[in-house]
């Protein structure tokens, strides 16, 4: 298990919540009421060219590569 | 009255229950934030009256779009109502989120968990013990669980609180994170202790698995796209609508007969006929198309497709300075510009709503369809469907360019990032998908039948009474609207359409589009139906060729929004905007039109000059583009470079002005 970015695992793939600090404060804040919070257990359910769509808390969410560029998980090459 | 607030997480399904309480039929939507505005209806239970209030879905009171803010504000407001807290059974590990936070600011709140049928083995009564509140598991589409519902909410005993506890809104980064830990902890905990399971994610299924594929995708969309069309204005449409048509025409015939019985005045009779019943027949012949129309977009949105369309167009979207979320309120821009815009508050920021915003009208409205039924089948029969398609295939084009010369205008990028929830996609309930679709052809006939109706009088005595107020009749150039029109028609020549009655259908169009038909056929002095064969008459007073006919329906295509488009842009944007919109949108077909109708001339001389000349346009609007983006960046260089805090910035030249 190392540090890399939501962005780079793979479709299917699962990982564990490190950081979202790098993201804009107002984004943030919403990520952390949607369930992303330090610790959470997260999976890339589809990756396409710009959006990711993760399954967190139960539910699934697209975000963009924007963001998941900015947050950083525990996962396995 | 007490109050009674619906509360919840987004796609929750409060207007559901809403309109199961209150016996209304509100629009709800398998879609994030279809709600857009407070929703207010009273209702008795027990002897008593509430009034029960629908408000758009939050994800906290810490507000971030417009839509919740509405809610947030109107939760701080009401401190002595009851809240009805909606959550989804699928999606308790989140929201119950919102459940905790609302209990900090009242203590007046029911929990409504909702579609709990899956969850046979959860123990919702521990909640109630967890949390102290009251704990209600309901089916908000039946009429018979909300009643338990009800008669929790008549036992209840409200706490008067007067002291304002934490303030709603803005709260720091520090904060959201301490509490985010502290209650997502707290609902694990709560979770654990009342057996609920579950490890699928909600919303994504096996299908998505293509549906979100973009290479099976796009062209599903556009086979969908087109499915749409062929139904609305296809066979089905078309039979729909002409039956309508035929039994009111002959209801009002058998009425002009018996007038004709008792008054002798041909002018009356004639003002009767053309204005009056004339206006009320273009509104009813198109009301079935705009029908079909609101069922077909209910039903893709109620199966939850649309979020999926979003997903897949937000890469492209993202390019002409769009997202994907978008296109919900693009695609409702097909039924009515004036309701679509309000879609647009569900976008984050400002800039992405007023970019919709601006496009949405490009995107031709159920209102035009009348005009290009009329003149296709006068023109187009055998390709009519076809030609119909095109028109709004040239409106999509035409968004797009108008948005990358926006683009290249416009000094920051489009930050509106990607955050949307996947709906589930479902067998859709297909009463809600109608009696949607009823309600909204119903204040849509509302809002605009009557307003066509008067302006179809008004039209039709600026059209027959001289500036002296003497009755002239239409056609010799004597009544109001033709001095008016006649001063101006000069502008319409280089459209290949200069002439005086169809600038008329062109001004009135500006009041609702619905006009331009019912004009022309006052012009013309013939009835709605007999007004296609009169256009390709040459002796009419309005007919066109071929060539002018396409460039005329190009011109109605993209002009000027009506009235109530403009006056809704203005609310949901600015004025500025609104009246940029109104100009832009003028320019943009006049200059279309010109193109068309020019380019079509020299095709009739010579095809292979005219395709130069269309390759030599199409080259100088990328020229354009590449001049502007270029001046933009030799601006912007060394100007604003914050991205890379000059750490591993070497080279300035590829940090433009980020």
């Amino acid at each position: 298990m190392k540090i890399m970015k939501l962005s780079d695992i793979k479709q299917d793939g699962s990982a564990v919540l490190e950081s979202i600090d790098k993201i804009e404060e107002k984004k943030q804040k919403r990520l952390l009421e949607l369930g992303f919070v330090e610790g959470t257990k997260i999976k890339v359910l589809k990756k396409s060219k710009g959006l990711l769509l993760i399954g967190v808390r139960g539910y699934s969410i697209a975000l963009d590569k924007e963001i998941t560029d900015k947050i950083n998980v525990w996962g396995n090459v | 009255m007490q109050k009674v607030l619906l509360v919840g997480n987004p796609n929750t399904g409060k207007t559901t229950l809403f309109n199961t309480i209150a016996k209304a039929s509100e629009h709800a939507g398998n879609w994030h934030g279809v709600t857009v505005a407070v929703k207010e209806k009273k209702f008795t239970f027990n002897k008593k009256e509430y009034l029960l209030c629908d408000l758009p879905g939050i994800y906290s009171l810490d507000y971030i779009s417009k839509e919740e803010q509405i809610s947030a504000e109107y939760i701080k407001e009401n401190k002595n109502a009851i809240v009805i807290c909606m959550l989804d059974a699928n999606n308790l590990k989140r929201n119950l989120y919102l459940a905790i936070e609302l209990l900090k600011q009242t203590k007046n709140i029911i929990l409504a968990i909702n579609m709990a049928k899956e969850y046979d083995s959860f123990e919702h009564k521990k909640i109630e013990d967890l949390l102290g509140v009251k704990v209600v598991k309901i089916d908000a589409r039946s009429k018979k669980s909300v009643k338990s519902l009800l008669q929790v909410l008549d036992n209840f005993e409200i706490e008067k609180t007067e002291n304002k506890q934490g303030e709603i809104g803005q709260i720091s980064l520090q904060e959201t994170k301490q509490k985010s830990k502290e209650n997502f902890q707290k609902i694990d905990e709560i979770l654990s202790v009342s057996k609920y399971k579950k490890n699928t994610y909600y919303g994504y299924s096996k299908i998505d698995k293509i549906l979100l594929n973009p290479w099976f995708a796009i062209p599903v969309f556009l086979l969908v796209l087109g499915g749409v069309f062929f139904i609305t204005f296809g066979v089905v449409g078309e039979t729909f609508s002409s039956f309508i048509t035929g039994v009111v025409e002959k209801c009002f015939s058998c009425i002009i007969l018996w007038l004709k019985s008792i008054i002798s005045s041909k002018i009356a009779i004639n003002f009767i006929d053309f204005a009056v019943f004339g206006g009320a027949l273009t509104v009813v012949s198109f009301m079935p198309q705009i029908l079909l129309m609101m069922v077909c977009l209910n039903f893709l949105e109620d199966v939850g497709y649309l979020s999926r369309v979003a997903f897949v167009f937000d890469k492209i979207f993202k390019k002409i300075g769009l997202t994907g979320k978008s296109v919900f309120s693009l695609i409702m821009g097909f039924g009515c510009t004036t309701s679509a815009l309000q879609t647009t508050r569900i976008l984050e920021t400002k800039k992405a709503r007023e970019r919709t915003a601006v496009l949405l009208p490009f995107m031709s409205c159920s209102a035009k369809l009348p005009i290009y039924a009329v003149i296709c089948s006068a023109f187009f029969s055998k390709y009519k469907a076809l030609m119909v398609f095109l028109l709004y295939i040239i409106g999509v084009i035409l968004m797009i360019l108008v948005s990358l010369l926006m683009n290249a205008f416009s000094k920051q990028k489009s930050q509106d990032s990607f955050i949307l929830e996947m709906p589930k996609f479902r067998v859709p309930n297909f009463k809600k998908v109608i009696s949607g679709a009823i309600e909204s052809a119903k204040s849509f006939l509302l809002r605009v039948g009557g307003i066509l109706v008067v302006s179809s009088v008004v039209i039709y005595l600026l059209n027959n009474f001289s500036i002296s107020l003497k009755y002239v009749g239409s056609g010799d150039g004597k009544s109001i609207l033709e001095v008016i029109a006649g001063a101006i028609d000069f502008l319409f020549v280089p459209l290949g359409f200069g002439n005086k009655g169809a600038v008329v259908a062109i001004l009135s169009g500006i009041i609702a589009k619905e006009m331009v038909v019912s004009s022309l056929a006052i012009v013309n002095g013939v009835t709605a139906g007999e007004l296609a064969k009169s256009l390709i008459v040459t002796t009419s007073s309005v007919h066109f060729n071929t060539l002018s006919a396409f460039s005329f329906l190009v011109f109605v295509l993209l002009y000027s929004p009506c009235v109530s488009a403009v006056v809704s842009m203005k609310k949901e944007t600015s004025r500025k905007i609104a009246l940029q919109s109104f100009v832009l949108q003028f320019v943009v077909a006049y200059f279309t039109s010109f193109v068309i109708y020019n380019v079509g001339l020299v095709c009739k001389k010579s095809i292979i000059l005219g395709v130069g000349l269309v390759i030599l346009l199409a080259l100088l609007f990328v020229l354009v583009i590449k001049l502007i983006k270029r001046k933009k960046h030799k601006n912007l260089t060394f100007v604003t470079c914050d991205g890379c805090a000059g750490s591993t910035c070497g080279n300035n030249k590829l940090c433009r002005g980020r």
